[in-house]
């Protein structure tokens, strides 16, 4: 059945064929004026005009790139000597005709950039043509008369870090965007140096420990960034508060502070080491021992007093140095060195 | 990788090698070649070891007719000083004999002497080229010279002064301290000689609970032996009629053994060496009235102990609960941390440190680089030993190598044809990066 039907269709279709014909004839090529007598005229050969007539075509073409007559553009006029911010006071978006600068903007495939001319690109960006330095100029000259003067204490940068050694950076974004606000201007860095903090040896290594690797030790600057609020001024207050809560905190002694142990100590400490009680045993029993008269005899001597002693602060430093740095040759080197001149031995060669 | 591949070439080139079968069951050595150092027949009961004696002091070098043809007549640098204190930076990289009179006592090398096992296992390498050379020789180099002027300008009334000898591993630090326990007993002084703490942590023989302090460990066999070597070193002084080595006060050891005060000190060790269970309290004795003694006395007592930072770091020896002994329970450690305290006087203490054979985990992970004193002495030995001398052992210079590879082409313990030549020498000295360990092992094969 269904092939059936399909040659039906088929012999169907082969019926149609002469006006089918007649349908295609529409979309020859021959003007719309000429059609119906093309199509009377059925009989007549006709051409295929792909080469239009010279006059034809000549009318085609004074049609268009006519431009009307118009004034030069303002920016042709200028003089070199003007006064700019007379020509763009304020903010106000890209004008061709008045800047007089070859500006190009955008992209295109073939050629240079597009020039300033009827240019999107060049309108749709901000410009900064009214803050020239001419304009900040007048403006600064404007305000003048509502400073006061410059305080002579602050001279230079020196003084200035001294008197304010706090420094607060903010970064302000133009976005080229629908909108012109940027979301990183919120971000504030907080500056201050450790050591204007005024914090004793054990708020200072708590407050090291809290403050993780915000701490630079070569220039001793603490940077507390803060971008977790949406507004600059909220960043900013948030910083001056954890600079606060840090401070503060550091400064508790809490009651499992004092389990540290001598091995969780970050650095050697002389003091109290059983390096320290060696050597001032050591040296003591040799003064006591030694029997040259000029020497002052252990009773005159206190630990104190042994402490002082030039061998024992070299062997002091040698000591701290081989500990704190790790041993290395040199390291070694020198302790060897400073013990032998507190033990009194000779010099080897 | 570029050593091995130079170390194949060299292995290559071997002709002419004359064999050497060491025979460790029997301790009997056979040379293919024929020219036997080592000839008599080994039996049970007379077991064949290098005797000394016969040996006279060995200045000129050897020459023998049996040495093949090819191989070059070279005379090492020697020197015919035998007095330690003698010895000068001049003599740096020099070879000296020990007399064998005095090597004997020191070293202790024949097998009738006491505590054979324990000095066997810990001065072998030496020990095996001593016998072979029929000479205690010894190279003099820099380290020891340093410690002997020390020594030498040592005011003995102050505290003892301590010396860390370290470097790395197979430079010569047990050599160093040969060379100075013979300057130590050329002066007169009383040894207190540790061969090797660490084999008391890895290589114990006798594990016992001690009684003299519940908890703590013994180890009789060992203490036996270690006071057999203290009585061979020191007999001379211990045996002195009229000796002042006398104790101060009585000690009971059970209900019927105890030694009365101002009984000598020999007698102490009589009762160690013939009771082993009280041998650990016997040494612990000895080192308490030896450093009360000298402090008084004119005698002066030299502390020479090899790898002193096993004292510090946990033994191998099993308990009941699976672990480990630490150190501060074995008896023998505490005993002999006393001698490093430098709360006595007229002595002496020299030791070395090492990596090898100690017990610590860290060690194991370190990368094996560091041979420094803190690090190896770690908390406990420094908070002993501070404030100590450290003294570096380099490996050998350029003359030091030249004069070890001819003192051994000259004992015909290097028979390769190209050791003698330039060559031969510069690939030696590039193989083994001058190290003497590397050195030793390398040329045990040519």
């Amino acid at each position: 059945m269904a092939l059936a039907a399909r040659l039906s269709l088929f012999s169907g279709t082969a019926t149609s064929t002469t006006r089918q014909t007649d349908w295609i004839r529409l979309f020859a090529s021959v003007p719309s004026n000429l059609r119906d007598e093309a199509i009377t005229e059925a009989t007549e050969f006709r051409t295929l005009s792909l080469n239009p007539a010279r006059k034809e075509r000549r009318k085609f073409e004074e049609r268009s790139n006519r431009t009307p007559d118009l004034l030069p553009p303002r920016s042709q006029k200028m003089h070199v000597d003007q006064d700019w911010t007379n020509v763009w006071p304020t903010a106000t978006s890209f004008k061709p005709s008045v800047v007089p600068l070859p500006v190009r903007m955008g992209f295109a495939y073939k050629g240079a950039n597009p020039d300033k001319y009827g240019n999107a690109e060049l309108m749709k960006i901000p410009n900064f043509l009214h803050l020239t330095p001419a304009a900040i100029k007048k403006h600064c000259a404007a305000l003048k008369k509502f400073c006061t003067p410059w305080p002579e204490e602050i001279a230079d940068d020196a003084a200035c870090d001294r008197y304010f050694p706090a420094q607060v950076i903010t970064s302000t974004y133009c976005h080229s965007g629908t909108s012109i606000r940027n979301s990183k201007y919120r971000i504030v860095s907080y500056k201050v140096p450790l050591s204007r903090l005024n914090l004793d040896s054990h708020a200072r290594d708590k407050f090291l420990r809290l403050l993780g690797d915000r701490y630079d030790r070569h220039t001793d600057q603490i940077t507390i960034i803060t971008d977790r609020c949406p507004t600059r001024k909220q960043n900013y207050e948030y910083a001056k508060y954890l600079l606060t809560a840090l401070f503060h905190e550091s400064k508790k002694t809490e009651p499992w502070e004092h389990e540290k142990a001598v091995a969780d100590f970050e650095r050697f400490k002389w003091e109290g080491s059983p390096s320290e009680a060696a050597a001032t045993n050591t040296v003591k029993e040799i003064l006591t021992s030694s029997t040259a008269s000029n020497e002052p005899t252990s009773e005159d001597i206190s630990p104190e007093e042994v402490k002082q002693f030039e061998e024992v602060q070299e062997y002091q430093r040698a000591v701290s140095d081989m500990l704190n740095a790790g041993e290395h040759q040199d390291s070694v080197e020198r302790y060897k060195d400073a013990v032998k001149t507190m033990l009194r031995l000779g010099r080897f060669s | 990788m570029r050593s091995s591949v130079s170390w194949l070439r060299l292995r290559n080139t071997l002709t002419g090698l004359t064999k050497i079968h060491v025979s460790t069951s029997s301790r009997r050595w056979i040379f293919s070649s024929g020219c036997a150092y080592q000839q008599a027949q080994p039996n049970s009961q007379n077991p064949v070891f290098f005797d000394h004696r016969p040996a006279q002091l060995s200045v000129t070098p050897l020459v023998d007719t049996s040495v093949p043809a090819h191989l070059p007549v070279v005379n090492a640098k020697r020197t015919t000083i035998t007095r330690p204190r003698e010895h000068t930076l001049d003599h740096e990289g020099f070879y000296y004999c020990v007399p064998p009179e005095q090597s004997d006592v020191i070293y202790g090398m024949s097998p009738n002497s006491g505590a054979f096992d324990m000095r066997h296992r810990t001065l072998q390498n030496l020990r095996f080229q001593w016998e072979l050379a029929k000479e205690s020789a010894i190279m003099i180099r820099k380290p020891a010279l340093e410690v002997m002027e020390y020594v030498k300008n040592t005011n003995f009334a102050h505290p003892v002064v301590r010396y860390v000898i370290y470097g790395r591993e197979g430079s010569g630090r047990t050599c160093t301290l040969t060379h100075l326990l013979h300057f130590f007993k050329d002066e007169g002084f009383i040894l207190l000689h540790v061969p090797k703490i660490s084999i008391w942590s890895r290589r114990y023989k006798e594990v016992q609970e001690s009684k003299f302090k519940p908890g703590r460990i013994d180890l009789p066999l060992d203490s036996v032996e270690w006071l057999q070597h203290f009585l061979l070193q020191n007999g001379e002084h211990l045996r002195q009629p009229n000796t002042k080595l006398v104790t101060h006060k009585t000690y009971v050891w059970s209900k019927r053994e105890e030694t009365p005060a101002g009984s000598p000190l020999s007698d102490i060790i009589d009762v160690g060496i013939k009771r082993a269970r009280y041998a650990n309290d016997c040494i612990g004795v000895l080192v308490e009235e030896l450093k009360r003694i000298v402090s008084e006395s004119d005698h002066r007592v030299a502390v020479v102990m090899d790898v002193a930072n096993a004292l510090f770091t946990p033994t191998t020896i099993p308990q009941v609960d699976k672990t480990t002994v630490p150190a501060d329970r074995l008896s023998l450690f505490l005993h002999f941390r006393k001698t490093l305290k430098n709360d006595w006087k007229n002595g002496v203490v020299v030791t070395t440190i090492d990596r090898k054979g100690i017990v610590d985990l860290p060690l194991r992970f370190d990368g094996g680089g560091n041979q420094f004193p803190r690090y190896l002495l770690r908390e406990e030995g420094w908070a002993v030993m501070d404030p100590f001398i450290p003294v570096l052992v380099n490996d050998y210079s350029d003359k030091e190598l030249t004069n070890c590879i001819d003192y051994n082409i000259e004992t015909r313990w290097l028979q390769h044809v190209n050791a003698g030549t330039q060559k031969g020498r510069d690939e030696l000295k590039v193989v083994s990066q001058n190290n003497p360990e590397t050195l030793r092992k390398l040329m045990s094969r040519l």
